[in-house]
């Protein structure tokens, strides 16, 4: 009985570390906009990621809206960073995003950048969308 | 006539090679309270340097290191500069106790003809905010 009990508070405590959700990246003007799905989990994953550049869209679920297929790439998050990259099928990087956060109580603010090759780079803001 | 030119030539580079570029921040989204930051970043010999950093709160508070600034007493006690990134991390004195006023962090970003500087600002029971910097380059003459 104590080791099922145990097992059911282990279950608990291995609970997501982190809900999953979409955060959105934006310019100021809404030229360019990299949105990407954090996975729940416990770790930092993204499993999907879709990025804009004026008329230009590339996605890589179709669910998530017509565009060009890229890939999720490498990705990283700390208490002051994230980035993610997104990729060809040949795994040539399409775009990447890099912003730094900042956390007062519960309240985050992400500051960075965006780079998409050959299209440009733009300074970007994030924010949950859901 | 040459000795002259050698001479001006020597206090330039030398004066060059103590330059420092500066960094000029301001919000990047539309709220109530804007901010600006500025800061001077020299990389010497001994490695970086802030000799000279504000910030403000539009019509608020504000840390300046510059002593006749009405907003004196901040200092710089962290700087990392690393593959493109910068942070910087701001202290002041009250009454003989070291306070964490604030820390920036912003990187900059190479993509063609183009240069974007970007981070975040954070200013301890101010707010936190999402900046944008232009940077003014000093380089040394030999470059």
């Amino acid at each position: 009985m104590r080791v099922a009990h145990l097992f059911v508070l282990g279950a608990f405590m291995a609970s997501p570390a982190a809900a999953a959700q979409w955060m959105s990246c934006t310019d100021a003007i809404g030229e360019a906009s990299f949105d990407y799905f954090i996975a729940d989990g416990a770790d930092f994953s993204v499993s999907a990621v879709t990025v804009t550049a004026r008329e230009r869209v590339w996605a890589s679920d179709p669910a998530n809206g017509p565009g060009d297929p890229i890939l999720v790439g490498n990705f990283h998050d700390d208490v002051t960073l994230s980035f993610v990259d997104a990729t060809d099928e040949a795994r040539n990087k399409v775009a990447e995003l890099k912003v730094f956060k900042a956390t007062e109580g519960e309240t985050t603010v992400y500051g960075g950048t965006l780079r998409i090759a050959g299209v440009g780079a733009w300074v970007v803001s994030c924010a949950p969308t859901s | 006539m040459r000795a002259h030119l050698l001479i001006a030539a020597l206090l330039t580079t030398t004066g060059a090679a103590s330059a420092a570029d500066t960094y000029t921040c301001r919000s990047l989204n539309e709220t109530d309270f804007p901010v600006t930051a500025s800061f001077d970043l020299r990389h010497g010999d001994d490695g970086y340097s802030v000799p000279r950093a504000e910030m403000q709160i539009e019509g608020d508070m504000g840390y300046s290191t510059t002593p006749d600034h009405p907003s004196n007493g901040a200092f710089v006690s962290e700087i990392d500069v690393d593959d493109g990134s910068i942070r910087l991390v701001f202290h002041q004195t009250y009454d003989g106790y070291d306070v964490d006023v604030a820390e920036l962090h912003v990187v900059t970003l190479s993509e063609g003809v183009y240069e974007l500087t970007a981070g975040v600002l954070q200013i301890g029971g101010g707010g936190l905010w999402a900046i944008q910097c232009d940077i003014a380059y000093e380089h040394p003459l030999d470059h």
